[in-house]
This record gives C-alpha cells, structure tokens and sequence, in this order.
C-alpha cells in the first residue's frame, strides 16, 4: 500500500529533475529565428543638400583673400537599423575645386579644402551622441582619402543632422572666378 | 500567436525576390521614404549561424574557409525628391584609433576586391527601392586575417550649383578568414583611470584589448561604489562604438556627473562585445584640475559568466537535497508503520480508522 506511493514519488522527482535539466540546455541555446524578426525597419540613409531646387553655393571671396568658409546645407543621417550598438561614421572627400582651365592658380586642391561638422542635431529622446571630427578654427582637412567627419554613437534608431562648415585656403595669386568641385557625403 | 507572429517577420526578413525586383511607387512606399531621407541601404539576409551576433544583422560578418564563396541580398531606396542613377560596388576600409574607417572613393583593398555587386548600376525613381546582392568569393590562396571592406550604394545628387554632392550609404564587411571554426572573440580590461575633461567633467578611461581573432564594439556601464561618505553613483552608460581590430588596445571612456566628488571610488565596469560581456573593478580618484588623466590603475577582472556556471549546479543539489529529505520521510514513516504493524492490535482495523490512531498517536507524542 505504501510502497507504490514511495516509488512514484522518486519517479516523479526524477522527471521533475530530468526535465529541469534539459530546459536549462534549451534556454541557453536560445530560440535561433525570433532574433531576426526585430531586424525589418529602414536601413542607414543619408540625404545631402539637393541643389535642383536651391543651387549649392558657397559663397563669394574677393581676390587676395585668404580664406572662403560658409556652410554648406543640412546633412542628415537617419538610422532605422534599432542596434543596441548603433554606431556610424560618416566620412567626407573633396576633388579639387577648379575654374577656367584648372591651372594652378586656377585651383584649390583639395587638400586646401577644410570640413568641420558642426555639433549636430539629433532628435530628441535618442540615446546617444554625434562626435564631429577637428573644430571650427581646426577643421578636418580632405586632402586624405576618406577623412572621418563625425560618428554616432548611441543605441536604438536614431537621426542626426548638421551644416558642414566649409573652409577654403585660397593662395595669394587665386584666379577670380567661379570654382566648382564635387563633394562626397559617405556613411557607413 | 506570438510565435506565428515572429516566424511571419522572419518569413519577411529572409525571403526577397531572386532577382533585382523593383518595388511599387505606392503611397506607401513614398512614405516610407519620407522616414528615411536620402539614399538608403539595408542589409536584408544574415547568416543563421550567426544569428546571436547582433552585428549581423547589421553588417556582413563571416568566417570562411579559403575558395568559399557567400552572397547576401540588401536592399537600396531612393528617399530623395529626385530620380537618382545609383552605382554599386565595394570599397576597402580599415579600424583606426579605434574608429571604423573606410576608404575614400573606390579605392580598393585585398577584401573589397573579392566582392562584387549584382547589378552593379541603378535607376531608381523618389520612393522607389530595389534589391541588389553582393557576392564575396574568397579566393582558395587567401592568407588567414580578418578584413573590412564596404559595400557602397553611391549617387550624385542633381543639382544646378557649382558644388556638386554625391551621397555614399554603406554594409560594412568584416570578413575573418581561416580553416577550421571562427576565431575567438575576447578582450582583457587591462586598467581604469580616473580622468577629468577639459570642461571639468569626470571621466573613467578603461583601457580594452582585443585579445580575439575577430574585430569588437564595445558597449557597456560604470558604477561607482564605497565613495566618500559611502555614496554610490551610476550606472553610467561607456561612450558607445569603439571598435578594436584584433590585438589593438584603445581606451573606452565612461562621462560621469560633474557634481561627482573626487574619490576614492570602487570603480566597477561591464563591458560587453555582441554576447561577451568582461568585467573589471579598480580603486580610483579623480585628479582636481581639468583636463588631466590620473595613473592608470590596474584592473582586476571580476568573473561573470561564472555566475551561471555556479548557480545552475547549486539549484540541481538543492533539488537532490529536497528529494533526499522526501525519502528519508517517506522512509521514517514507513518504518513507523511496520512498527504499528507489529504492535499487538486487533486486525480488524480498516486501514482508514488505522491512519486516523495513528494520527492521534503522533499529536499525543
């Protein structure tokens, strides 16, 4: 009478333990598939001025002067990746800016031309922070390939938008006219 | 339900057109499109194996044997106002002082000219995105390393200024190369120190190496414990996105309150790369005058993962230890019962009457 009770007891203490066992396996082994469903929202995107409608000018320097800075327009970077690490960086490069037949004097190469980003915008509530690179009176100079401008810094989706500060060096024998180059925006 | 729910999005997130396929310029893509301005890249696949390693949702992170070849498919949008011809293709990149650093144009390195980008150009339309897959064959003589690279979707945007602009959003690349399993990843707290900014902020500086074979970012927290007068601050969040090549050392820094008094505090950091978490304590104090870093102090490491090793194991023995107990009862009661048996009692007792004397019996006693 008593004795069966007593064996299934013991039984069901030993299921009870067997079956902890391999529950703690599987908990550390972890569901594989559901952490892939957080993954589908947006991607990394950068929008840089759009001179279709407003053309992209960087103002006027008289001949003799020594330097040119103006800003250039909203760069935005909008991370809808939702990392706990979400960092980028954002790098910039420059050709050179020329006039006429690009002599010399005709020319500010392109290690002539400075970048700061300014301290940036983020939207309220992100956690996180943009570092720009260099400062105002020390700007990052893209004479390199692919100076690192700025970076972000934080966790969750985020979005960040700054006016670069241009900053040209003109020699003293710099040629009157219109210089156009291009400027390249990079994020990753 | 939930379950269903999460299988759906990953049905979504894996299964994408075999071909470069153009979505509709619907309304809803155009509004799409206005949450992410500008030219968007997303990576659309990652590898199951990796499906622990949050970065891999992120950016293409591998490990592959010499001559294997992968692909992944990513998606690329147009979130301009403007139709944009967008190119393809794979520039090389490095890790610098500790910041992800690519290459300009489409300067190349040995890993970013394994792969290529299928179609390699784009037209694409505002609102408008298309999927593109990007192949990375590692040649059968490729030397064992971890490499970086990006895979760039680039435009020029229209414009009727001298300064033209072109945009570049990218997939970073972290391929590690070898036979066998991938290498391992670890990183060592070597020391803390206490440090104040120039705006005199104090600032914790943990010096991290990178003792693995793969490259880290690095997240974590400080707290501040047994300061003056018993006070304890934190946790503070580590300046986030550090990224060490294998073998680098950088310091990660950790800014703290201005109002902090200057110590000595038990210094307590967790760090933690993808699911390996480090942790180190170190006694500080904060130098008085701005911009100084005071000596850096030896860390000890505090054991984490041990936790799990310990507590599992001692739950087991307490279940075992509650068994015992059981039996033992069991067996007492048992032996009990024999002894009752052999008491000289009329048998004629039902055994329910039998357990309610002995009930009263064991009150008595």
């Amino acid at each position: 009478m008593r004795k069966p009770l007593l064996v299934a007891m013991t039984t069901a203490m030993s299921v009870g333990l067997a079956a902890f066992i391999p529950v703690a396996a599987n908990a550390g082994a972890g569901d594989t598939p559901s952490t892939f469903s957080l993954t589908a929202s947006g991607g990394l995107s950068i929008s840089v001025p759009d001179g279709s409608v407003t053309p992209v000018n960087l103002g006027t320097a008289s001949t003799g002067s020594a330097s040119l800075s103006n800003s250039l327009g909203n760069v935005t970077v909008t991370d809808g990746r939702g990392a706990l690490d979400a960092g980028w960086t954002a790098a910039a490069s420059s050709t050179d800016f020329t006039t006429g037949t690009a002599t010399a004097d005709e020319t500010v190469t392109k290690a002539n031309v400075g970048y700061w980003a300014g301290v940036g915008t983020a939207q309220l509530g992100q956690v996180g922070a943009f570092t720009p690179q260099g400062t105002l009176l020390t700007p990052v100079s893209l004479a390199g390939t692919g100076a690192n401008i700025g970076a972000w810094l934080g966790t969750g989706n985020n979005t960040v938008t700054w006016n670069p500060k241009i900053t040209f060096t003109l020699l003293p024998a710099q040629v009157a006219g219109t210089y156009s180059g291009t400027i390249t925006h990079s994020v990753s | 339900m939930r379950r269903l729910l999460a299988s759906l999005a990953v049905v979504g997130a894996f299964v994408v057109p075999a071909t470069p396929a153009y979505s509709a310029t619907g309304h809803a893509a155009a509004a799409a499109a206005n949450k992410h301005p500008g030219l968007g890249i997303q990576l659309l696949e990652a590898p199951t194996a990796l499906a622990n390693d949050p970065r891999a949702r992120l950016y293409i992170i591998d490990h592959l044997k010499p001559g294997v070849t992968i692909t992944r498919k990513m998606q690329v949008s147009d979130g301009t106002t403007s139709p944009l011809d967008v190119s393809l293709y794979a520039g090389g990149a490095e890790i610098k002082d500790g910041l992800w650093s690519p290459y300009d144009g489409n300067r190349p390195n040995e890993l970013s000219q394994w792969i290529s980008v299928q179609p390699s150009t784009l037209h694409l339309t505002p609102g408008q995105s298309a999927v593109v897959e990007a192949t990375v064959a590692v040649p059968a003589d490729a030397s064992a390393a971890e490499r970086y690279a990006v895979v760039w979707a680039a435009a020029s945007i229209p414009g009727k200024g001298p300064i033209h602009e072109v945009a570049r959003t990218g997939i970073r690349v972290y391929l590690s190369v070898g036979d066998g399993g991938a290498p391992p990843t670890d990183f060592g707290i070597d020391t803390l120190s206490g440090a104040r900014t120039n705006d005199g902020r104090p600032e914790v500086l943990a010096q991290v190496h990178n003792t693995g074979g793969r490259a880290i970012d690095i997240s974590g927290s400080l707290k501040l414990t047994d300061g003056p007068g018993g006070l304890t601050a934190g946790p503070f969040p580590a300046k986030l996105g550090t990224t060490l090549a294998p073998g680098e050392s950088e310091p990660v820094t950790v800014l703290l309150d201005k109002s902090l008094p200057a110590g000595p505090w038990n210094a307590r950091i967790v760090l933690q790369s993808d699911l390996l978490k480090r942790a180190a304590k170190a006694t500080i104090t904060f130098p008085s005058a701005a911009g100084i870093t005071g000596p850096p102090v030896a860390a000890k490491a505090v054991p984490l993962d041990r936790h799990r090793q310990l507590l599992v194991p001692l739950a087991v023995l307490l279940i075992v230890l509650a068994a015992l107990a059981l039996l033992l009862w069991l067996w007492r009661r048992r032996r009990r019962d024999e002894d009752d048996e052999r008491d000289p009692k009329p048998t004629s007792v039902v055994p329910a009457q039998r357990s309610a004397t002995d009930r009263l019996r064991a009150r008595s006693r």
